[in-house]
């Protein structure tokens, strides 16, 4: 009897511990773009990227595979400190096989945060990454770490950070599993800063090593040793970063680097020491003052990186036949998002139906077609971005007939409907009900409708109106009309 | 260590393993160890002040059990009377000392310097010794136990000193008598499945009206009482009423975690709260709030000074002496000694008017079992209780006074405009805590007639586990702890 009574306390104390797992899972805010490192198929990856936002929107793993076919995972994350990343390469090699590590090198640097806080980084950088890895004697060894020892069970128990959230909590906290990630850990930064610091102060020289911070050094040799154990080339990187050419402090602080590095037979990439060779410019691929790369800067670098690496450690590099599967499915979906990020950037800013319909391709768009007054069939040009949209757009050498076109461009359904009288059609999709009408001019007066849930959505203008659905949250992206009477440059009227 | 602690998590089922595995006899020993372990977290070098005030304790018991064998009759009475006085003296100077010194050599201070006398004594900057007060009378009772030869001397030390120390109410009582708790060290408790069940479930419950209920209505009422001046009228009332509240959760919570703890071991500790507020009266209120407070006052002051049985007038003065002293005993201000004369002034009155008010209840034909007779002295008690809790709360004079002319503004619109959703909770938290107010009466109301942890016992084992985990995890999501989850902090990308 008592030992049944002890085994029902411990088996009550197993099923209280799983919910907190699972509260504690659900209660975390998510960050994808490190956790979907686990499911990263075992030992399939060549290189592993660490270090802090330099490396988090430095180098794109997707490079790697399009021009060296090198499989790679970015964990970088923003100012982490050497010593986490020490943790996550840990944590990967449980996973992976890796033959070559980059770090990123800049945290390396004696930190004035970490002089204030007593050796420790700031707390948002901790939860940063810290919260992020799954649970075990690693994690617990992390934290012991990187916190003081008063702050370890609020990390530990990260329901006691978050169990606040219960106010704000959505959709995406209740999804447990990651995907694949298409862009390994990569994080692109979109904006230019024109850095112009170099001209203003000059190039400077080494004068002699400025000390590293002592606890970044540890954790260096901690890697390097970890990476010998594993027999894995460790590389240190910089990026390019105006201040390691004109600030003092910088430059001495890269030739201690170099100095640690070849005591400790560690490859060095310095990006400052022969970045125009590349055709990097300061002025046009930095994203901001604090010497993040943007997105072209970030192709240049990886490019180069991925080249430099291919030459000197994957000269004879034989793939697994699945790995190369799962890398191209997963290039070809990165490509098409990519394609599709920037057509959304510059859609709206198309002047001409051509333009538009260029970018419009790349989308899951539900664009549907109603025209009023239609004096498009005497010319010939009009229907061609329409063909290749894929719409037959059967208006050729027709005037005033009434025209209704639905193409999706998720699933490829195409439906047109050409007739000299009016024309209308109704159907659903998702949550939407569209009804649409269309009225040429030939028979009776002239009239176009788009109606979404009851709402008016057409210009009901002369020639083509245009209504642009985003099928993905299901919202009107855009509506404008292309007058067919004379304008022969097809431009847009919202 | 805290109670609402991990590291009381971690601390309290190591005690209770070790405790049940140790052999009996030296289970005390154990439990010694644990308790100066348990004080020491918070300071160690005021662990050798509750030795000492043992250690006065223990020696007066075994003097006074000499003493009695003495035969010459007024010798004995001398005798046991001197280590009587000895005992209370040091005990007493050193709580003054450390509780009363700078409250006293201010009061001194401002009194001399009204009358333009100079006097200028410095304060000693000293921290108040966690839990002093309660384990002070505690020791206390020993000594007028053994006096009034209600309980023989302990002469086992260690046992004597697990008395003064035991760690499941050493802090914040509830303070036993010598008579309740001392004969318990020696009995040999074996591990009770059912008996550990109901002690966790009142800790349990203890956990979550601290965490749940007392720590978020505490962010309010502290909003509130820090700077009063910035409210008024109902937002003040309602501060107060939370403040109510608050102390009642923070309190008996602790006193059900003390007893829940003692309860797994097999220790029977006294009750310390029943529902007070649904007392019918302050006097009916004081029997059912620190049940254990009152019970020393009134056996080792109330009842010496004579109780009730001598002249009105020194009835009426025993009284106020009695809750003079117990305000005093809550803290040293001023504040407090104003809180305990008025509940003194409270009974005075209500006994003065006793007849009166018979008088006009049956001149009006009140039935005086009936519920809304009954509800209205609940209701008429609450607001006297909770009056006198704004001198309790209230940091000083100036702000008793604010708080006092302020109360009374009409500004309903305060319900309405959502600025009550921007005094230390927001909007979700303070209707959370409106809730779990509404949810404490509740179970406190069903708690009169049925006893929560047999309602448990009697339910199929998934409803049982259900239940746990449901108020396991309902503290661990709706609890007010944490350093809080600010998003901005954790949007913002420092590189």
């Amino acid at each position: 009897m008592k030992k049944f009574k002890f085994f029902k306390i411990t088996v009550f104390l197993i099923v209280v511990t799983c919910l907190l797992i699972l509260v504690s899972n659900l209660f975390n805010p998510k960050s994808p773009r490190i956790t979907a490192f686990y499911e990263e198929p075992e030992n399939s990856l060549d290189v592993i990227l660490l270090g802090s936002s330099y490396m988090a929107n430095g180098i794109n793993p997707n490079v790697l595979w399009e021009h060296n076919k090198i499989t790679s995972y970015n964990l970088g994350a923003g100012s982490q400190p050497i010593w986490i990343s020490y943790f996550f390469l840990k944590e990967a090699l449980k996973y992976q096989t890796p033959k070559v590590v980059v770090l990123e090198a800049y945290y390396l640097h004696d930190l004035k945060n970490y002089k204030k806080y007593d050796n420790y980084a700031l707390e948002a950088t901790n939860r940063r990454s810290l919260d992020q890895l799954n649970f075990s004697l690693n994690k617990i060894q992390a934290i012991k770490a990187s916190v003081p020892n008063e702050e370890f069970w609020d990390y530990f128990f990260t329901i006691n950070k978050y169990h606040d959230r219960w106010k704000n909590l959505v959709k995406t906290d209740f999804q447990f599993n990651n995907e694949l990630s298409i862009y390994k850990g990569f994080s692109k930064v979109n904006r230019t800063f024109v850095d112009t610091r170099i001209e203003k102060h000059g190039v400077k020289t080494e004068i002699k090593p400025k000390p590293l911070h002592p606890k970044s050094v540890d954790y260096l040799n901690k890697i390097q040793a970890l990476c010998r154990e594993h027999n894995i080339q460790l590389v240190l990187l910089k990026t390019p970063m105006s201040q390691f050419l004109y600030s003092q402090d910088h430059v001495d602080t890269m030739m201690a680097i170099k100095e640690i590095a070849k005591k400790g037979d560690i490859h060095v990439i310095d990006f400052n020491s022969f970045y125009q060779k590349i055709g990097f410019d300061f002025k046009k691929h930095m994203s901001d003052q604090g010497g993040h790369l943007n997105a072209e800067g970030t192709e240049l670098v990886s490019k180069a990186l991925g080249d430099r690496l291919e030459k000197q450690f994957f000269q004879e590099k034989k793939t697994k036949n699945s790995v190369v599967e799962i890398w191209n499915g997963s290039f070809q979906k990165y490509k098409k998002s990519e394609n599709a990020k920037l057509a959304l950037s510059k859609i709206k800013k198309s002047k001409t139906l051509p333009e538009y319909f260029s970018y419009a391709k790349a989308l899951d768009f539900l664009v549907l077609v109603s025209v009023f007054d239609d004096g498009s069939g005497q010319y010939r040009n009009y229907h061609k971005p329409l063909t290749e949209f894929g719409l037959n757009s059967d208006l050729n050498k027709k005037f005033r007939w009434s025209y209704l076109g639905v193409k999706n461009n998720k699933s490829g359904y195409v439906k047109e409907v050409v007739d000299s009288v009016a024309i209308d059609t109704t159907f659903r999709i998702g949550k939407l009900d569209i009804s649409m009408l269309s009225v040429g001019g030939n028979k009776a007066g002239s009239r176009s409708s788009i109606k979404i849930n009851g709402k008016e959505y057409s210009k009901n203008k002369r020639g083509h109106n245009f209504v642009i659905v985003d099928i993905k949250d299901e919202t009107v992206f855009d509506t404008f009309n292309v007058d067919t009477h004379g304008d022969n440059k097809l431009t847009i009227k919202r | 260590m805290l109670f609402n602690s991990i590291a009381y998590l971690i601390y309290f089922p190591i005690v209770v393993a070790v405790y049940f595995m140790t052999p009996a006899k030296y289970r005390y020993i154990w439990l010694l160890i644990s308790s100066y372990y348990f004080y020491m977290s918070w300071s160690p070098k005021y662990a050798i002040l509750m030795l000492f005030s043992t250690l006065v304790t223990y020696l007066s018991g075994v003097l006074i059990q000499r003493s009695n064998l003495k035969e010459n009759l007024k010798k004995k009475e001398f005798e046991k009377k001197l280590w009587v006085a000895l005992s209370f003296t040091i005990n007493l100077a050193i709580l003054f000392f450390f509780k009363y010194f700078n409250f006293i050599n201010e009061s001194f201070t401002s009194v001399f310097n009204h009358f333009g006398v100079n006097w200028w004594v410095p304060n000693f900057d000293v921290l108040l010794p966690v839990g002093i007060s309660f384990y002070t009378f505690q020791a206390l009772s020993y000594t007028m136990d053994v006096y009034r030869e209600d309980i023989k001397a302990e002469h086992n030390f260690s046992k004597y000193a697990l008395f003064v120390s035991f760690f499941p109410q050493l802090v914040a009582g509830p303070i036993e008598k010598s008579t309740h708790l001392l004969p318990q060290l020696s009995k040999h408790y074996k591990f009770n499945y059912e008996r550990m069940k109901e002690g966790l479930i009142l800790i349990g419950w203890g956990l979550f009206k601290k965490i749940v209920i007392a720590d978020r209505l505490a962010a309010f009422v502290n909003t509130v009482y820090n700077n009063p001046d910035q409210f008024e009228g109902f937002t003040l009332a309602i501060a107060t009423v939370f403040f109510a509240f608050q102390i009642y959760c923070d309190f008996s919570s602790y006193s059900d975690i003390a007893i829940g703890s003692a309860k797994v071991m097999g220790f029977d500790l006294m009750e310390n709260f029943r529902r007070p507020y649904f007392s019918k009266s302050v006097a009916e209120f004081w029997r059912r709030w620190h049940i254990s407070l009152g019970g020393w006052f009134r056996d080792y002051l109330y009842f010496p000074l004579g109780g009730n049985r001598v002249k009105k007038i020194i009835w009426y003065r025993n009284i106020m002496i009695v809750f003079l002293l117990s305000g005093l005993w809550h803290g040293a201000s001023w504040n407090f000694v104003i809180w305990g004369v008025l509940h003194g002034i409270f009974q005075v009155l209500s006994f003065e008017f006793s007849k009166f008010n018979k008088g006009i209840g049956k001149f009006l034909k009140i039935r005086r079992d009936s519920f809304s007779y009954k509800l209205y002295h609940v209701i008429i008690t609450f607001i006297l209780v909770d009056f006198a809790w704004i001198f309790f709360r209230a940091n000083n004079f100036t702000d008793t006074k604010y708080i006092l002319t302020h109360l009374f503004k009409f500004n309903p619109w305060v319900f309405f405009d959502g600025s009550l959703y921007n005094i230390g909770l927001d909007e979700y938290d303070f209707k959370l805590a409106i809730l779990s107010i509404l949810f404490l009466l509740f179970i406190d109301l069903v708690q009169r007639k049925y006893r929560l942890s047999d309602w448990i016992k009697k339910q199929h084992i998934f409803v049982r586990w259900s239940t746990y985990s449901f108020v396991i995890f309902f503290m661990i999501i709706f609890g007010y702890y944490g350093s809080g989850y600010d998003a901005t902090q954790f949007i913002y990308f420092q590189f």
